[in-house]
């Protein structure tokens, strides 16, 4: 019941969020021409329309069980801390990547992330680890860099030892 | 005609012909599977190397590679959740949830058969379709295009959930899509919308990384969470069943036959493209359940939900390909391409393709034909061992699947930009997944904006708003409504049947 109560005020703030997006979206359009503006205002004030409807059934909490849409379910039997922490983690790796692409380029955290992902996630061997590291980096630098000749950005610190 | 057509199958099945439409299946097989490398972009980089080749051999290798993208492109779909085309993102939905509940074998033959039928409808469409088709498009002016783009959208929306609250939630979701299709310069005045000094943004978002981190990145932080293998407690042996799928696609011929031919004709409808007819076709499938029960097991892993889009998706090939060659009107971004590949051998599109070369046209739709048949011959010797893919540890898949997505997502502009879009999208899907709103709408209006926005233009600027009344804006406006209104409809039926129901028995009683 609180998990439900919890997923309806979910539910409202998100929809409420889109109310938001929709009206500034509008706002945001008043110094343009009309030839330019004339669409995003059409479908911003469809956007706040139908959130604000989405807001209201939601609060109201009206037919739920119909409205169900034809969507994946995030399926898990974890416990709610455990999966929150778990997400939590699973972000603060997206963010590493992020930062560590930022730092070293990114082919370099492509690399790392495969290794520590592996390493203390997996909790893999050395040997597994090392060689599935190995095998990834020859991918991204045979494919990426020598087949393609894609322009991968290095790092701030690359360019500071390149320097 | 029939002697042209055998010319063309003759032609196509010379040798050095043959040899190239087999290494253009080659490079269109991994290309597909690759997430985010489309095939639009693989053409492009390989229309230089037709510089002297024969017409036929020429277009045997760039339809060979193109066709076959279209039908692995679907396979990491089904198997990750992650579209390895940008537009092939409808079979993640029931694809994807196969796979989950250890169906990957019989997903994935279900989509191999569904393709097939549909490339061979797509060239079938073709051949037929040449001495006819040309009264068709010419009736299409801008407002019907414009009206069939809202058709779509509208469709998806009231598809993707149902009674008030599930139509209200599609329509947020199919606005905010056709929302962020206006970031960028404006095509009308040259304002930059919504880019806020960013000039990555001047483009407008890249479908590429929005739809591969939209779909992939809620997914992938599941399979982080559970660490669990994608088919996770399912046994084994469970796992093959690829030839229960191609059964489906005979069980369910019709349907299959149905989406082909939506694929076909959005294919014909210049610019409208492969997400559209992916979607429509989805969006048939759903409606052709005929219970809420039988509805309500889309999207958890029914084999319908991979057969309509399946069969869409290589059918529009063929569709694609009559304006292309009839007009010299591309079809879509792909046909724009290839339109290059007529240039380059000497061929001018129009009237010509009809006559005096109408056996390299025929050549074509062998082409497309053959190159699936081959393709599928291909996969269907490695469909047990890719569905077994699902059962690897998510520890093992989890840092793969992250690299695929931001490689994917990476080569669509090669800028960080491309990531940065994938996550912001991928923070969006997780949202609404977690709230149980749809993500199609969302999709098919970000794609769709665009279009929807330059047909809107067009329309008003040329005939007022005279084209409200053009007879083919009309009929499309009312189907849109009967579209928009045929959920509710249908609820008001299943109430007044059963308290018809409930009455009967209080009666009997």
């Amino acid at each position: 019941m609180r998990t439900e109560g919890k997923g309806r005020l979910g539910e409202v703030l998100f929809a409420g969020f889109l109310v938001a997006v929709g009206a500034g979206a509008v706002l945001y359009t008043g110094s343009w021409p009309l030839k330019a503006a004339l669409y995003p205002r059409v479908v911003g004030s469809a956007l706040v329309l139908a959130s604000l409807a989405c807001c209201l059934l939601a609060a109201l909490d009206r037919g739920e069980k119909r409205a169900a849409a034809v969507e994946l379910e995030l399926d898990s039997d974890l416990p709610a801390p455990v999966v929150r922490a778990r997400t939590l983690e699973s972000l603060g790796w997206i963010g590493g990547f992020l930062v560590a692409g930022w730092l070293v380029g990114l082919i370099p955290a492509m690399v790392l992330l495969v290794l520590a992902y592996l390493r203390w996630v997996g909790r893999e061997s050395w040997w597994f680890t090392g060689v599935f590291t190995v095998g990834t980096w020859a991918v991204l630098e045979g494919f990426m860099v020598r087949l393609l000749h894609l322009p991968i950005p290095t790092g701030v610190l690359t360019s500071l030892v390149v320097r | 005609m029939v002697e042209a057509l055998l010319d063309g199958l003759l032609r196509v099945l010379q040798p050095n012909a043959l040899l190239y439409m087999l290494l253009g299946v080659f490079i269109g097989f991994w290309v597909g599977i690759l997430p985010g490398i489309g095939g639009v972009t693989t053409l492009a980089l390989m229309l230089p190397f037709v510089y002297g080749m024969e017409p036929v051999q020429a277009f045997a290798f760039l339809l060979g590679m193109h066709s076959v993208v279209a039908t692995t492109g679907d396979l990491t779909s089904i198997l990750f959740g992650i579209p390895g085309e940008g537009l092939s993102a409808a079979l993640v939905l029931d694809g994807y949830a196969m796979a989950k509940k250890g169906e990957a074998g019989r997903a994935l033959g279900a989509n191999l058969m569904s393709s097939l039928v549909g490339a061979l409808v797509g060239a079938a469409a073709l051949a037929l379709a040449i001495p006819v088709v040309r009264p068709l498009v010419l009736s299409f002016g801008s407002p019907e295009l414009f009206m069939l783009t809202v058709m779509g959208i509208a469709f998806i929306a009231s598809l993707s959930g149902r009674g008030a609250r599930g139509l209200a939630r599609g329509a947020a979701a199919g606005a905010l899509g056709l929302l962020l299709s206006a970031v960028g310069q404006d095509p009308q005045a040259g304002i930059l919308r919504y880019t806020f000094g960013q000039l990555y943004l001047w483009g407008g978002i890249d479908i590429v990384p929005a739809v591969v981190g939209f779909f992939a990145i809620p997914e992938i932080l599941d399979l982080m969470v559970r660490r669990s293998s994608i088919a996770a407690s399912v046994p084994t042996g469970r796992l093959v069943g690829v030839w229960e799928g191609v059964k489906d696609c005979f069980r369910h011929l019709g349907l299959t036959l149905r989406c082909s031919v939506i694929g076909a004709f959005i294919g014909i409808m210049p610019g409208l493209g492969g997400g559209v007819a992916q979607w429509m076709s989805y969006g048939h499938a759903v409606q052709s359940a005929k219970t809420p029960e039988e509805r309500e097991r889309f999207g958890k892993g029914d084999v319908r939900g991979v057969l309509g889009p399946g069969a869409a998706n290589n059918s529009k090939e063929g569709g694609a390909l009559i304006p292309t060659v009839a007009f010299g009107v591309p079809g879509s971004s792909a046909m724009a391409v290839l339109l290059g590949g007529f240039f380059l051998t000497g061929l001018v599109p129009g009237p010509d393709m009809l006559t005096k070369h109408l056996p390299v046209t025929y050549s074509m739709v062998w082409t497309l034909a053959l190159a699936n048949l081959v393709t599928v011959a291909l996969c269907f010797p490695l469909l047990p061992y890719l569905a077994r893919l699902t059962t690897i540890r998510a520890t093992r898949l989890a840092p793969f699947l992250l690299l695929l997505v931001f490689v994917g997502a990476y080569t669509a502009n090669n800028s960080w930009g491309d990531i940065v879009v994938a996550l912001a999208f991928g923070a969006l899907g997780y949202a609404m997944v977690r709230f149980r709103w749809p993500r199609a709408p969302l999709v098919l209006g970000l794609v769709l904006g665009d279009l929807a926005e330059r047909y809107l233009w067009i329309s008003v600027a040329r005939y007022g708003w005279d084209w409200l009344g053009r007879p083919g804006v009309v009929v499309l406006l009312v189907l849109t409504l009967a579209v928009l209104v045929y959920p509710f409809l249908q609820e008001w039926r299943e109430r007044r049947t059963a308290q018809l129901l409930h009455r009967e028995v209080a009666h009997a009683d």
